[in-house]
């Protein structure tokens, strides 16, 4: 480290907008990939990418956002991609038991497709318009109505079995 | 019924709620924050990822995800040398020979013929490998994925094993990926796609929708590792089957039955499961036979309408132990309507009944023109085919090797002994569970239970059914053995038993109890996984559960008193 961090002009900026943004950004990327630890750290790196674009980025939250939902993507195409095969099913056997703090209804979002569950993450823990999301996960507006109601549909038997 | 109603307002307020619950509270806002100080402070270019200095959490991560691909490398290593010692799921049931005979038949029925030969080089050499398909209700339209490893090419060999398509090469599907596509053959517009994705190899094959939607599909496939919008009207996914082992020099059994006065022939093979995977292809929709709690898949095979004949229908019924895939002779169907050559065949398939080694030999000395070869096939099971012999055969395994050699127990079984018990007690196996959750595609190195929902990643073997004795079948709650464990081998059960009971690490709590669970698997598949509640259980007699009928707990206690 050759230079103090107090002599970049652009720190105070960068971290006064973290203390504001991290955690909205961490909740979000972390409902977006199920994983806090690596949530954190695609944030990390999105605050990496801002900073130098810092004095020309006219919405630094929202590029903020965009950043860390394209990371978040990245991550689930990467993950897939390292992920093995699943084996044939056996005979069964007794239900095991899952922890009680986990919602039954995030469970089921969590084996939702990818893209389903991320539109339905940003139109309701954000409650972002589907012109929004739609930009946010590159796909057609109507594409984001389909993926929602899909994912809905998909959630209604485990909400009212 | 094609356009869902919309969901009602306690949907979305129970997501809404649930997504509240779920976000973390404390983000470690300080700790990022220096962190983050450290990294802009490095320089003014931002450190690309992986060369900055990790914190603790993020190495935390880093071995998580090493893990997950170590284990992807144990699948594929153990493919390479056709090791099947560790794979712990083979896909034949208990109970399951994966042998089956019609029951229940008219007497215009015949057996006419059986024969085997081996099973298709392409179909053979591919898995380990998932198979899912999406269909439309209507069957009008619907879409197949195989994903295998890459470390099998052949995956590819679809397409240049295919006549009279049309081949594009250079499809470009993002993130540096190159398909190639087939269409055809005619006068079927069908599509089939092959690509390669880092570890993974891939073939998508849609029928009834155009090659955009297909190509379409791929790209969904290659941005979320999954077709997450398929957009076929009304589709759902019908099928889905994970072939864990590669099957190797396997055979297909091929039952040929006639039929007196309609002159219908009907012919169903008997192969392991999955060993289907790349040779049924075509358009799929599910029928529901009568008599048959699970639906079977219609598929209507690519290229097979030849000379204005009627398309010919096969039917895949996924049985424990053996696909099962039943169609009518094709020089048949041009003599009878299409309706009545499928109505044979779904009759045939409908009156197909599990048969043990004694029936199954009986079956197949009733055959009119019984192939020469018929009596390699009298007893045993498809698994034991699929493994051997001949061959390159794999060295001898804790299961295979117990498991009864085909020729020399059809003797046995010919001369009317009583039949030995149904498994080896050898193939019962403790191990502790690591983890379980739900499952979902690409989970890495897991055991799914019967039902698909959870999956279990398991530690090493501990205790096999030698290590027991004194085994007594029992009724409880369902049927169960009761066993002992031998003098020499209380001690290593306890420490297993111990480890789960204090949540050790070798064998984690499972919830809230703080107890860790033990898996009994008989013949590789997951019988039972109950968690363990006291100290020092070997002592005394203890219990194996699993979803056991009354003979199927019976036998495993034969087989653990004369192991």
């Amino acid at each position: 480290m050759t230079r103090g961090a107090a002599a970049d002009p652009g720190w105070d900026q960068l971290s006064e907008l973290y203390r504001v943004e991290q955690p909205a950004m961490v909740r979000l990327a972390t409902l977006l990939v199920r994983d806090q630890a690596v949530a954190e750290e695609l944030v990390q790196e999105a605050f990496v990418r801002l900073h130098p674009k810092l004095a020309s980025v006219e919405q630094p939250g929202a590029y903020l956002r965009t950043t860390v939902v394209n990371l978040c993507r990245g991550h689930g195409r990467r993950s897939a991609t390292a992920a093995a095969h699943r084996p044939d099913r056996p005979v069964a056997v007794l239900p095991p038991v899952l922890p009680d703090d986990l919602s039954p209804v995030w469970l089921a979002m969590a084996e939702l497709p990818e893209r389903q569950r991320h539109a339905l993450v940003l139109r309701f823990y954000l409650d972002l318009p589907d012109d929004q999301i739609a930009t946010l996960l590159d796909a057609r507006p109507g594409t984001v109505r389909s993926l929602i109601s899909r994912g809905l549909a998909a959630l209604k038997e485990v909400v009212e079995p | 019924m094609t356009t869902p109603s919309p969901p009602p307002k306690p949907t979305e307020r129970r997501v809404r709620d649930a997504l509240r619950a779920a976000a973390p509270q404390d983000t470690h806002l300080e700790a990022g924050l220096a962190d983050l100080q450290g990294r802009v402070a490095a320089g003014a270019a931002p450190t690309p990822i992986g060369h900055r200095r990790p914190n603790r959490r993020i190495l935390a991560a880093a071995a998580v995800i090493v893990a997950i691909a170590a284990c992807g490398l144990a699948i594929v290593t153990l493919t390479r040398d056709d090791d099947t010692s560790k794979v712990i799921s083979t896909p034949n049931g208990p109970a399951a020979t994966g042998w089956y005979v019609p029951s229940g038949l008219d007497g215009d029925w015949k057996l006419q013929a059986v024969r085997s030969f081996a099973g298709d080089a392409v179909g053979a050499a591919t898995c380990p490998c998932v198979r899912r398909t999406w269909a439309s209700g209507d069957g009008a339209s619907s879409l197949l994925l195989v994903e295998s490893v890459a470390t099998q090419p052949k995956v590819d060999e679809v397409i240049d094993r295919m006549s009279d398509v049309e081949v594009i090469d250079g499809i470009n599907l993002g993130h540096g990926i190159t398909a190639r596509a087939a269409t055809g053959p005619k006068p079927s517009t069908d599509t089939f796609m092959v690509w390669r994705d880092d570890d993974r190899r891939f073939l998508l094959a849609g029928s009834g929708v155009s090659s955009r939607h297909v190509i379409d599909a791929a790209h969904a496939i290659v941005d979320d590792g999954e077709p997450s919008d398929l957009s076929l009207p009304g589709s759902e996914l019908v099928d889905e089957v994970a072939v864990p082992v590669t099957l190797a020099h396997y055979q297909v059994v091929e039952v040929t039955m006639a039929n007196a006065t309609t002159g219908a022939i009907v012919t169903y093979t008997l192969t392991p499961p999955g060993s289907e995977a790349l040779t049924v292809l075509g358009a799929i929709r599910k029928v529901a036979l009568p008599g048959r709690s699970a639906p079977v898949l219609r598929v209507e095979e690519a290229g097979q309408e030849i000379d204005n004949a009627p398309p010919v229908a096969s039917y895949l019924d996924r049985r424990p132990g053996a696909s099962v895939v039943a169609s009518v002779q094709p020089d048949d169907v041009a003599s009878a309507s299409a309706d009545d050559a499928e109505a044979a065949v779904r009759a045939v398939l409908a009156s197909l009944e599990p048969a043990g080694a004694g029936e199954w030999a009986a079956f197949v000395r009733s055959a009119v023109h019984p192939a020469h070869d018929a009596n390699d096939l009298l007893v045993g099971s498809l698994m034991d085919l699929a493994d051997g012999p001949g061959g390159s055969e794999p060295e001898p395994t804790e299961t295979t090797a117990s498991a009864p050699v085909t020729t020399s127990s059809s003797t046995t079984v010919a001369a009317g002994s009583p039949e030995e018990p149904a498994y080896p007690a050898k193939a019962l196996t403790f191990q502790p569970v690591l983890e379980v959750q739900r499952c979902r595609s690409g989970l890495p190195a897991v055991i799914p239970d019967e039902a698909g929902e959870y999956c279990y990643r398991l530690g090493p073997q501990v205790a096999t059914g030698e290590d027991l004795f004194q085994a007594a079948a029992v009724e409880e709650q369902s049927w169960a053995v009761s066993v002992r464990a031998r003098p020499d081998s209380v001690s290593k059960l306890n420490d297993l038993f111990n480890a789960c009971f204090r949540a050790d690490e070798t064998c984690p709590a499972l919830d809230q109890s703080g107890r860790g669970g033990v898996a009994i698997l008989l013949n590789g598949l997951i019988l039972s996984a109950p968690q363990v509640n006291g100290l020092d259980l070997a002592d005394d007699a203890f219990m194996i559960t699993g979803a056991m009928t009354d003979t199927e707990a019976s036998d495993l206690a034969a087989a653990i008193n004369a192991g």
